[in-house]
Formats: C-alpha cells, structure tokens, sequence
C-alpha cells in the first residue's frame, strides 16, 4: 500500500514539474497532497470493495463445500503459489485436514517428538515445500514448574526439534523460526495435570495466516 | 509499548513484615526523635521498622521513664538501665528556615554509659526517609559488624491483567517505580554491580531478547537479539562483562559479552542445556545449570569455560545457583518430592541445609551483605515474594498490592562500602 501511495505521489509531482510554467512549491506541495490524499480514500474504497468481494467469495465457497463440489479459490493480493489443492489458508482451516492440527505436545520434561505427530510433521512439511513463500514460526512452551530460565531453554529445545524435523522432511530453513515462550505464556492455567499437559507444547504458527 | 521512569499514578507497592526471628537478637530502643512531628517523612519510624525487620534486634519498649531524651545530656542512665533498655538511639529531626532539615543521632550504650555512634546531617526535606535508612544502617553495622542493607533497592516484576511492569523500589518496599511496562512478559531482571544498570529479558518482540537499562539516564539497549532465545543476563563483578544464554548455535549455551553487546564469546561447549550463569564475587568462576549429566544440575567453571566441575548430585532437579557474596557458599533451587523450595550449598563442606518448605519456590537473590534471600513463591496460585535469612531462622512475608509479583533482584551497597 505504502508503495501504491508513493508511486501516485511521485507520479504526480512528476506530472506537476511536466505542466509547462513553475507553480510556486506552496501550491505544487499541496496539489501532491490533495492528490495523495485521494489515492488514499480510492485505496480504502478499493480495500473495502476488496473485502466485500471476499466475503461473498468465502460464503459461496462454504455453500460449495456443502454441496460437494470441488473449490478452487485464489488468494488476493498474496504472491503465495496456488498448490493442488488449493491455496494454504484454506487448507490450513480446513478442520478435515490434519494441517488444522498445529500443536505438539509433550511428557514431563521431554522434548522428543512422538510418534503420533509424525502424520501431523509430514503435512505442515509438505504444505510449506510446496509453498515456498509461506513461513512458519514454531513456538516451544513449557509448564509453570521449575526454573524460569531453564524452562525457556527447554522450550527453546522443544521447537528446535520441531524445526529439525521438518528440514529433514524437505523444508528450507529459512522458511522456519523457532523461538520459546518458556512458561511465560501458558495457554492453561492454574497448577493442575491438566493445565501442565495443555502447556507442554509446540505451536506452529503460520506468518500472516495465523499471526 | 515501553514506558520509562516517572509513572503516572501510586505504583504497586510492597509491604514487609517479619514473620520468624532470629536466635541472639540484639535489645535496641529507639526513642522518638524531637522535633520531628513538623516533618512530612519522620524519621523514627522508618529506622525501628528497618532494624526490627531485619530480624537481629529485639525492640525494647520505652517504659515509663520521662522525659524522651533527645541529647546525650538528657539521659539519666540509671533510669533506663533500671528498666532494663541497654542499647539506645536518640536524636532530634529538626526543620532549618532554610527548609533544610538538621538530622543528628547518637547511638548509647546504657551499661557503659557511653556513646557508640553519633552523627549529624543537613538533608533536603524529601531526602529525611533515605537519612533514617542511612542511620538504620550505620547503627546496624556498629552492632553486629556486617554492612547494612537498609539504603538498597530491590527489582521485580509485578503482573497485572494484560500488562507486566518492571519495579524499582526501596529495600522496604516503599517509592516503588516501574522503568518498563508492556503486555508481553519481562523476566530476569539482573543489577550492574554499581547499582546504575539493569539487564532484563524482555519479549516484547515476541521471543525472549536481552536489554540494559541505564536507570539515570531512562535509556535502554538491546545486548543480545540472535536466532532463537537470549537470556538469563548476569554481570561479571567488574561490571564490564555480561554472561547471557544464546540458543542460535543450536541448543542454548553460555556466552560472554561486553555490556554493549560486542566481543561475543562461547563459553560452554555441550550438546545439553546450559544457562542460569552466576559469577563469583572475586570474578574467576561461574555457577551454572546444566542436564550434560542427564537432568538439571548445578555445576562449576572458571570463567573462560574451563575446569568445568559439577557441584550438586542429590535428587534430579537442582537449578537456580546463585553465589553468595562472600563466595564461600550458593544458593540454589531444589526439586524434591516434587516441591521446588530454596536450599543452600557451603563450598567447603559440601552440605545442603534446606531453607524453605515452599512447594513452588525459585528466583532467589541474595541481599549484598549476604544475610538475607529474597526469592519468589506461589501461593494459592498467585506470584507473591518472600525472604528468609542464610541461615533459615529469619523470615519475611512480603505483600503485594499488585495482583502477582516474581522475578525478584536485591540491588547492591551504595557507594563507599
């Protein structure tokens, strides 16, 4: 957007410079800037529309969905390959999918990855080899116990492993992130079993997709 | 976003009560000083709360003998002796036309009929609070020959809904601020040896990155933000140097840096975790956590990373290590039983004497003059602070008026000790 206003400033300074006589810069500064502040309010209009468009889109694709039929949906504005199935949002929200499934979780103090996440690994790997530009930020937590600083490290730990996993699937590193929230942001609270198990976990977060 | 000092409204504040004593309590009556009603901050008060909480005094009450002295020449010895008070502190606050204030104590030993201590000071009025610390501390060293800690401050982090606040406040707990607030979390608040700086983890960018905070100037810098986690700052007691933990080089480790982030160096090489480094006041080693053995121990380099030696071996969780001042002995965190309380290791006799029967103790920070911890606790599934004394026998309870608090840093001696 920043560049689109950029584009239409310049265009009109260049076009203000190009009209023969010399405006004084007074009135050239504020023809740009009524010009700009145009292409702002058509930027917001287009935005708008834009999400109209993509409302109605998103209600027939449901409607679709309902009635069986295949969907075949592009994503706006996005330079994101469009893949067999269709774009990685959608797949990724789709709760058939085990791609709606982000989250690894863990015993006490382990960081291994078990073995029944390992159909959960494969399908977020193969969704980002086949989408180049899409990232995933993994984020390591751990329960409320224990040391803070070691915790960090532990969760730190927890998505490293994740990470190694999915590059020894096929996907790029640099598509990958891995960071730790340590105890610091537990999703469950309270000091129970429970609440403990909900914490011990790693997410995988698409960028832009899921924040 | 961050926000630096001078808040807006009453910052949280602390209170602290003793709730257990010490054996050998020093007997010590502070007699009302004269004059002082006209001041806004008194200064009696401040001292008898300060020397009954540390714990070593047993506050004897005044009795019936009249009038309060407030000079050498009012005591009439034999009086109070009689009674039984045998150390006793008087002197007068009074207000100057100037504004300032004249402060002057003595310290009397009534068996002796003599005088221990005296001093006289011309303060500002709004620096009458700090000048009755400074008494309580000159008074605290003269009778049990260790340093005071009254005039120190103390950092932590106080917890409100959506929002984490990083508190400087006075030992007491009072005149707390708040130098940082943000909605993501703050941990390991960590002080530079002068007392002028504060390194910090902050996740403010969404991971854990470590920051140095000049509390005069209100200014902050990132030191550490590699791939993955920086963390768990400590200061080297030159105050040139930082230990920090960096998981970029694939699990996380140990580091050295200057304070301004530069000349990083590796100085554990495992393929475990390594972190919570705490340097030995005379600068040559450094305690640290490590699972290399296969669960979290505490173990022991010298600075360079070399003549790496492990220090714990009971039970499967041993975190936390923090030096004493005096080098001779740690602090740590053990898990036993499944409850995380605060317990002590001797460097020369190797025993474990166990401090505290909390279930979720951690965080422990040693007063400067060694003799007290501050550490962090959950209770009824709230952050509160406590202390408790080097030897176990002191405790304090400490309450908040934010609704969690953790993360505690007792800040060092001023100046001149």
């Amino acid at each position: 957007m920043k560049r689109l206003l950029i584009g239409i400033g310049l265009a009109v300074f260049l076009a203000a410079c190009g009209t023969g006589g010399k405006k004084p810069a007074a009135v050239e500064q504020k023809d740009v800037f009524a010009q700009q502040q145009a292409a702002q309010d058509e930027a917001a209009k287009k935005r708008a529309a834009e999400d109209e468009a993509r409302k109605r889109a998103e209600a027939e694709r449901k409607a679709r969905e309902a009635a069986d039929q295949p969907v075949v949906q592009p994503l706006p504005g996005s330079s994101v390959s469009q893949g067999p199935l269709g774009d990685p949002a959608s797949q990724l929200r789709d709760p058939a999918s085990p791609l709606s499934k982000r989250s690894v979780y863990y015993g006490f103090d382990m960081y291994n990855i078990a073995e029944e996440y390992q159909p959960l690994i494969e399908a977020h790997a193969k969704l980002l080899r086949e989408n180049k530009d899409l990232r995933v930020r993994v984020e390591g937590n751990c329960d409320d116990r224990g040391s803070r600083e070691y915790n960090l490290a532990l969760g730190q730990r927890r998505a490293d492993a994740v990470k190694r996993a999915l590059t020894l699937l096929g996907v790029p590193e640099r598509q990958i992130e891995s960071v730790s929230f340590g105890a610091e942001k537990p999703k469950a609270a309270g000091s129970s079993e429970e609440a403990w198990a909900e914490n011990r976990r790693s997410d995988l977060v698409y960028v832009g997709i899921d924040g | 976003m961050a926000a630096l000092a001078a808040p807006k409204w009453a910052a949280a504040q602390l209170t602290i009560e003793i709730i257990g004593g010490g054996a050998d309590q020093i007997p010590i009556t502070v007699v009302p000083f004269g004059d002082e009603d006209r001041l806004a901050q008194p200064l009696t008060a401040v001292i008898s709360a300060d020397l009954a909480r540390s714990g070593r005094f047993r506050m004897q009450p005044l009795g019936s003998v009249r009038p309060l002295p407030t000079e050498p020449s009012e005591v009439d010895y034999k009086a109070w002796k009689g009674q039984g008070n045998q150390t006793m502190v008087i002197g007068r606050a009074t207000e100057r036309n100037d504004g300032k204030v004249d402060v002057r104590f003595r310290l009397l030993d009534t068996a002796k009929e003599a005088q221990l201590l005296g001093f006289s000071y011309t303060v500002a009025k709004n620096q009458t609070r700090a000048t009755a610390h400074k008494i309580a501390d000159l008074i605290y060293e003269k009778l049990t020959g260790e340093p005071g800690v009254f005039s120190t401050r103390i950092a932590y982090v106080a917890r409100n809904p959506n929002r984490f606040e990083l508190h400087v406040a006075d030992a007491d707990g009072f005149n707390s601020q708040f130098i940082l607030a943000h909605r993501e979390p703050v941990i390991s608040p960590a002080w530079s040896p002068d007392g002028g700086r504060i390194a910090y983890v902050s996740f403010e960018q969404r991971k854990a990155i470590v920051f140095v905070h000049d509390l005069v100037a209100g200014s902050r810098r990132i030191v550490a933000n590699y791939d993955g986690s920086n963390s768990a700052p400590a200061w080297a007691p030159d105050g040139q140097t930082l230990g920090v933990v960096l998981s970029k080089d694939g699990v996380s480790q140990i580091y050295t840096m200057r304070t301004d982030g530069s000349n990083l160096a590796r100085i554990t090489n495992s393929d475990s975790i390594d972190t919570e480094p705490s340097f030995s006041p005379d600068g040559k080693s450094i305690l640290f956590t490590s699972d290399r053995g296969g669960s979290p121990q505490i173990y022991r380099m010298r600075t360079n990373g070399g003549g790496v030696e492990r220090v714990t071996f009971e039970g499967s969780y041993n975190v936390t290590p923090r030096y004493a001042p005096d080098g001779k002995s740690f602090a740590f965190i053990q898990r036993s039983q499944g409850r995380y309380s605060l317990a002590t290791m001797d460097f020369g006799s190797r025993q474990t004497q166990v401090l505290t029967d909390g279930q979720l103790d951690g965080s422990p920070s040693f007063a400067p003059n060694g003799r007290l911890l501050l550490y962090a606790s959950i209770v009824r599934g709230r952050g509160v602070l406590a202390a408790v004394s080097s030897d176990g026998r002191i405790k304090q309870k400490i309450t908040a008026s934010a609704q969690d608090v953790r993360e505690p840093a007792w800040g060092p001696l001023g100046a001149g000790h």
